[in-house]
């Protein structure tokens, strides 16, 4: 058998099969369509203007390295006119992110951009080490989702930037998709699917640009170009539910190759049909960049690092939970949270136990932003989600003051 | 489950308690199909106040009820026995002594039934005498196979009900020409439909998730028009918790978040009209093997109405029961349930799931694996998803209304028949939504001939994917 030829230039050896949709390509074509459709994504949904300061969420790791590299050739390229800066957070981890920052640090030298690193302890005194130490390796992954998000908007905003870039890659917005319909939360899978999240009550918004690129498109672009990242995944316990929706998500790659896309486009499209939102189809008016979201959260609670390697702790305890409120309801105990159907229902004694599934809509809370009473950064609550955590945390350690 | 006989049963008190129930009670076989009973008639006595507002009919007469069963499905067959035992109830005599509840005897008879069941064996022709309204007249002709066997002992068993068998080829007949098959790829000519379809599935559909996926669309277009043609008032489908957690993870992952609300949620259903496939040439051909009969119960008026109005609801009153209890319920029967299904279901060597290589399994099929599992430890987990797609709007219904009337328009046909649907499924086609996102996506709109009819983005995926 002839070896095949890549299937756009038809003059090299296909050496890659692409992930994304099988076609066959050499090596220079391969990276060639990646850089272009994280390029077309860019000026489709309209994300930088010239002259803006971007900062790239760095965490050395293969998503954000990708980003930085091909951020700065199409910059070069298609001279975007950004101002590139890499931004990393310390979360105070040492086995894994104190050699992850290594990494970003050679990147920094590589890519020829200027690096800020921002720790957890000189944000909010404390190191992942130290929570986990606290509060053990249960749910810790909540506190350092919490708080890296945070983190990134206060770094950004200490070197005066508006704009965030993540490296978050298709399977991880798929995954967010499946996750939250697991758990049931709306709210989350209509903010998770935008490729601009940050509101107007924030100074710095966040995008990602490699929204549909595949992870092992990446893994591959990452390889293909020899670029330098940190393979470890974190040491501490991931989430259940996203391990669980991660191992779906694989799962269904390998059956069908466009289901990552397809789910990506379910979320996008199930975002519309959540109640109080826009249902217009287009929410970009041809031109003009999508509405961006509110930021909070919005990848969920966690850092999606976990690979299928799940404890199922959060899964059983939602499911504790869930049991909980349906006997609850069962036994009339909670008052109906259900809307009261217009209709008459009442001629003749209701069957207790009204059931309150599927028929009834309840609205979803849209949530109104302010910003925290403690420390300013854009809240729906009194106080920040971090602010919140960091008083149970200080609680238990009186002693110590930064 | 010799030590678990000694405590009584949660509910009565009386009988051992030998059975699970959702991990809080442990119960006795009687009080287990009670609590079944319960949870779906529930949902039917939600359903019949639902429908009867909406409708204009007259609500002295009972309702017909399509049941949609599948020949050795445990949860269709358990709907079925369900409805049986109900309608039995409601027209006894007297209420029999030491019934619990109170309920039944002397009341008013509240539905009908009728059963049909969409035969997808593509295999082997159907019977000789096989009409799309289903009775199969000589089995003489061919060797009785396991389903055949399986669906004269459901006729036996309910001998009141009316049985329809409809083959999966005569989907290219439909009546209510839900479908248009111009979106499609072509039937080859010179097939017989049954050949036709087979040729369709496994030959034009490259993959076990495409296949999969139209079949079933297939199938539930028949039911709808089977619920037409039988002036039904309702579709009922027999899909449980578990199984509605599947559709609704597996369609997503096909790209059809946005007619999730349409497929995974009760409520009436807009059924598309496109233009008839038969054209005139093959109608002959067609007509001689499957054209349904004249005395069926819908006329030609009939029809005529029921485009006027052109819905039907769709209800699915097992929702709020998992998988495995339903498969439970059939053995606790009287004679059991599981004595209709056939052996290859109930065999043993049929439980133990083969393992097969990646490529050969579905979207759907992945999800069933999933859900088997996640049923098994976290089923509140399994019926929050189910409650969180109820949650979900329906597209189309609420933007026909808020769509504000354009060039000129002015009555409502007009503007109805303005939301396409898509070609296969049947949902309001989300055009702007596909143009978006090609646009994220850098992709070109399919070339599509002017006159072919277009699919929504989860359809297409299916035909080209």
């Amino acid at each position: 058998m002839a070896p095949a030829l890549c299937a756009v230039c038809k003059t090299e050896r296909a050496l890659i099969k692409r992930p994304k949709n099988h076609q066959k390509l050499c090596k220079g074509c391969f990276t060639q369509i990646f850089e272009d459709e994280v390029h077309h994504t860019i000026l489709s949904s309209s994300l930088f203007y010239p002259g803006e300061k971007i900062a790239i969420g760095a965490s050395g790791g293969k998503d954000s390295t990708v980003l930085a590299s091909v951020l700065k050739t199409l910059n070069e390229r298609h001279k975007y006119g950004l101002d590139l800066v890499l931004l990393s957070i310390d979360e105070g981890i040492k086995g894994y992110r104190d050699d992850s920052l290594e990494t970003v640090k050679r990147n920094a030298a590589q890519y020829d951009m200027p690096l800020k690193i921002v720790g957890y302890d000189e944000l909010y005194g404390w190191t992942m080490d130290q929570v986990v130490e606290t509060i053990g390796k249960k749910g810790n992954c909540t506190y350092c989702g919490v708080f890296r998000r945070q983190a990134l908007d206060r770094g950004a905003k200490m070197l005066g930037i508006k704009h965030v870039v993540t490296g978050h890659n298709a399977d991880d917005v798929a995954e967010t998709v499946l996750m939250n319909l697991l758990r049931g939360d709306l709210a989350r899978l209509s903010r998770a699917t935008s490729i601009v999240t940050g509101s107007n009550a924030s100074d710095v918004k966040r995008s990602k640009p490699l929204k549909y690129a595949y992870e092992k498109e990446i893994v591959l672009y990452a390889h293909h170009k020899r670029l330098d990242y940190f393979s470890t995944e974190c040491i501490y316990s991931p989430e259940a539910f996203r391990g669980s929706a991660r191992t779906l998500i694989k799962s269904l790659e390998r059956v069908r190759p466009s289901a990552i896309l397809d789910v990506v486009r379910s979320g996008e499209d199930m975002a519309r049909l959540v109640p109080g939102q826009n249902q217009d189809a287009c929410a970009c008016k041809a031109n003009t960049s999508p509405a961006p979201v509110a930021a909070e959260e919005d990848n969920g609670s966690g850092c999606g690092s976990a690979n299928g390697r799940s404890t199922g702790g959060e899964m059983a305890a939602m499911e504790k939970q869930l049991k909980e409120n349906e006997k609850a309801a069962e036994e009339k105990l909670e008052t109906e949270i259900a809307i009261p159907k217009p209709n008459e229902k009442g001629s003749r004694p209701k069957p207790e136990k009204e059931s309150k599934a599927s028929s009834t809509t309840v609205p979803i809370m849209k949530q109104k932003l302010g910003s925290c009473e403690r420390c300013g950064y854009m809240s729906s609550q009194k106080l920040c989600q971090a602010c919140m955590l960091l008083e149970g945390l200080n609680k238990n350690r009186p002693e110590i003051q930064i | 489950m010799a030590e678990a006989s000694q405590a009584p049963c949660n509910r009565c008190q009386e009988n051992p308690g030998t059975l699970d129930l959702r991990g809080a009670e442990r119960v006795c076989p009687q009080c287990f199909c009670t609590y079944v009973g319960n949870k779906t008639i529930k949902r039917m006595e939600q359903m019949q106040r639902e429908t009867r507002n909406s409708g204009s009919k007259l609500p002295t007469r009972p309702q017909r009820y399509l049941l949609a069963l599948s020949c050795g499905g445990a949860s269709s067959t358990a709907l079925l026995n369900l409805l049986h035992d109900n309608l039995a109830r409601q027209q006894a005599p007297q209420p029999a002594k030491g019934t619990k509840g109170g309920k039944g005897g002397g009341q008013r008879v509240r539905f009908e039934i009728v059963v049909a069941w969409v035969d997808c064996d593509l295999s082997r022709p159907p019977p000789v005498s096989f009409s799309a309204d289903g009775e199969t007249a000589d089995t003489e002709t061919r060797p009785e196979t396991e389903a055949d066997a399986a669906w004269q002992r459901y006729k036996a068993r309910y001998p009141t009900f009316t049985f329809h068998r409809i083959p999966l080829s005569s989907a290219p007949s439909l009546r209510t020409n839900s479908i248009d098959w111009s979106s499609l790829p072509p039937l080859k000519e010179g097939l017989t439909p049954h050949e036709q379809l087979a040729d369709l599935l496994y030959t034009r559909l490259a993959t076990p998730s495409s296949r999969a996926d139209v079949q079933r669309l297939l199938v539930r277009h028949l039911l709808m028009d089977a619920a037409r043609r039988e002036g039904c008032d309702v579709l009922l489908l027999g899909t449980n918790t578990t199984a509605l957690a599947e559709l609704t993870l597996a369609e997503t992952a096909k790209g059809r978040g946005f007619s999730l609300p349409w497929q995974v949620n009760d409520g009436p259903f807009q059924l598309p009209s496109f233009a008839s496939y038969l054209s005139p040439s093959s109608q002959g051909q067609n007509q001689d093997q499957q054209a349904p009969s004249e005395d069926t119960k819908a006329t030609e008026s009939d029809i005529a109405n029921s485009k006027a109005n052109n819905q039907l609801s769709i209800y699915h009153p097992l929702r709020e029961l998992f998988r495995s209890e339903l498969q439970t319920y059939i053995t606790l029967t009287t004679p059991p349930l599981t004595d209709l299904l056939p052996a290859s279901i109930t065999s043993p060597a049929a439980a133990a799931v083969a393992v097969v290589s990646h490529k050969d399994l579905s979207i759907d099929e992945v999800m069933s694996r999933y859900f088997a599992e996640v049923e098994v430890n976290y089923p509140s987990v399994v019926a929050n998803v189910v409650r969180t797609t109820g949650k979900l709007e329906r597209p189309g219904a609420g933007a026909a209304a808020a769509e504000e009337p354009k060039e000129g328009e002015t009555t409502t046909g007009t503007s109805r028949s303005r939301q396409r649907q898509c070609g296969l499924c049947g949902i309001v086609l989300d055009e702007a939504g596909d143009a978006r996102w090609r646009g994220e996506l850098g992709e070109q709109a399919p070339e599509v001939e002017e006159r072919r009819g277009k699919l929504c983005y989860g359809c297409g995926r299916s035909m080209n994917g």
